[in-house]
């Protein structure tokens, strides 16, 4: 349909006191609806009418342009638009630096950790319940242990233990985890610090693990401690580099899987 | 063109939340990427002391209190106490730091974490403004108020010198340098080493040369002999101490 100057006119008016640009489009779309079906109903009423003349009668029945513009103005308050569209804009930037920085930090190495996380399962399996080793070596007894401790700003946790006997003779297997409260600090090498001692006064390494896993604020190993013997009830891990851990974990609950 | 109408007609018959409730879902978004940003970038820390003390809190040696810290050639030097430890630390600062979007550029490293039993002397691995050093004395009796340090360094090759560009030439075998301090209130003796000032000209102090690289990739530098003796009030010697400041651990964190 061609619109006349006065009903451009007329839409010109009745909008603009809509200062959001995209609403204000939106009601003009709406109000050229109106006057078009204004418009049809006119000419089918008369059918000897012109189009031109219709258009101006369906304008004129539309009301006073700058009444509408004030009743529209009030309506329609910008500022929640803006809010959108400054969402919108902040949401795209955000995600664009998200974006750049997972693609900067090496994201190849998810697949890596996969792997690791995987294998744990399996060694977990195999050292702690009834999965198959792929290791020679035979599950004597697994321990029912839990035990947790604070250290600084970590909590570190024994929370499985199992007796093996391996080829180069009886060993403890325990899976250790240390869980920062600030997850900037995760540091797998802290593990490197931890001895042990047992109840019978031997003192061991922890050196050896089976599997390492690590996520967002933790890091876990399957540490074997060589030479444990069985008279063994119980270990406590100390820290190198300070004196004030209390690990104490407690072997005599044994289970037989 | 069929798939991009396709999914425009399927885009406009999903339900539209109304308008408040987009700026809710987008800030919601925002905030959650917001989130995630940091730890995309491996949790950047802008300065040095940061980069410090979250190498002390990986290394579970919180909580620590500062007792000194260094500022000067290229990097940082701190010294900090926990109960029952004592932690020696840098951080340099690097122009690529080899971390996502380069925006933490701080590589921090621990020297030293030593227990607190007896006597302890440690280097700090900064230098001083004017080219000096610092070492840091913990412990002995409590009457002791005051104390001498003297430190024997061998003359440092300057490690810019080269065939076109001749360095200092070191002074011959050993130079002796000599600090005195108080006792602070924390229990802290801090002797601050300045260089030699009667060197013939062209010839190197090996006090200016120490640590000349930062303690980064030059750790063996903290390793030197040293004579300590503590006095009390009126002067009467309470302990004596003569060793070897102790060797670098480098404590670091890989990612």
């Amino acid at each position: 349909m061609k619109y006349t100057i006065a009903a451009r006119k007329w839409l010109d008016i009745a909008v603009s006191g809509i200062r959001f640009a995209p609403d204000r489009e939106a009601v003009r779309e709406e109000l050229l609806q109106h006057v078009e079906d204004k418009t049809a109903d006119l000419m089918r009423i008369f059918p000897d009418m012109e189009e031109r003349e219709a258009q101006e009668r369906a304008v004129a029945g539309m009301g006073d342009a700058w009444e509408l513009k004030s009743s529209l103005a009030k309506l329609h308050k910008p500022w929640l638009g803006w809010l959108w569209t400054a969402s919108r804009v902040l949401l795209w930037i955000v995600l664009a630096f998200a974006l750049i920085a997972a693609l900067d930090s090496g994201l190849d190495s998810l697949s890596y950790r996969r792997q690791e996380a995987r294998r744990a399962q399996e060694v977990g399996r195999a050292l702690y319940e009834e999965g198959a080793p792929d290791w020679e070596g035979e599950r004597l007894a697994v321990c029912q242990v839990d035990a947790r401790a604070q250290l600084g700003g970590a909590e570190l946790s024994v929370i499985r233990a199992a007796r093996w006997r391996e080829r180069s003779g009886d060993c403890l297997y325990l899976r250790l985890r240390i869980t920062w409260d600030r997850p900037w600090e995760v540091n797998q090498l802290a593990i490197n610090y931890l001895w042990a001692e047992d109840d019978l006064g031997n003192t061991y390494e922890l050196g050896v693990a089976r599997s390492v896993r690590d996520g967002w604020n933790w890091c876990q190993r399957d540490l074997s401690l060589e030479g444990v013997p069985r008279e063994a009830k119980g270990l406590r891990i100390h820290y190198q580099f300070r004196d004030d851990l209390d690990l104490a974990v407690d072997l005599t609950r044994e289970v037989f899987p | 063109m069929r798939m991009t109408e396709r999914l425009k007609k399927l885009w406009d018959r999903l339900p539209k939340l109304p308008r408040r409730w987009r700026i809710v879902r987008n800030l919601a978004v925002t905030a959650a990427a917001a989130a995630l940003i940091p730890a995309l970038l491996d949790w950047p820390c802008l300065s040095a002391y940061g980069a410090f003390h979250r190498l002390e809190g990986a290394y579970l040696l919180t909580p620590s209190r500062l007792v000194y810290q260094v500022e000067g050639g290229w990097g940082s030097g701190f010294l900090s106490e926990g109960d029952s430890w004592i932690t020696v630390g840098s951080v340099a600062w690097f122009d690529d730091g080899g971390k996502p979007l380069n925006l933490d550029r701080n590589y921090a490293l621990l020297h030293q974490v030593l227990p607190k039993e007896g006597i302890v002397a440690v280097f700090l691995p900064a230098k001083t403004e004017d080219n000096g050093a610092v070492v840091a004395v913990w412990g002995g009796p409590a009457e002791a108020v005051s104390g001498t340090l003297e430190l024997d360094l061998m003359g440092i090759e300057d490690p810019f010198g080269n065939d076109r560009l001749p360095g200092r030439v070191p002074v011959q075998g050993l130079e002796t340098f000599t600090a005195q301090a108080g006792r602070r209130e924390d229990g802290w003796f801090i002797f601050q080493f300045v260089p030699h000032s009667n060197h013939r000209e062209n010839q190197s102090c090996a006090m200016e040369m120490l640590l000349w690289s930062g303690a980064v990739f030059r750790g063996a530098e903290l390793e030197q002999p040293y004579r300590l003796t503590l006095a009390d009030s009126q002067g009467n010697q309470v302990a004596e101490q003569s060793g070897t400041l102790p060797p670098d651990q480098r404590l670091q964190i890989w990612r």
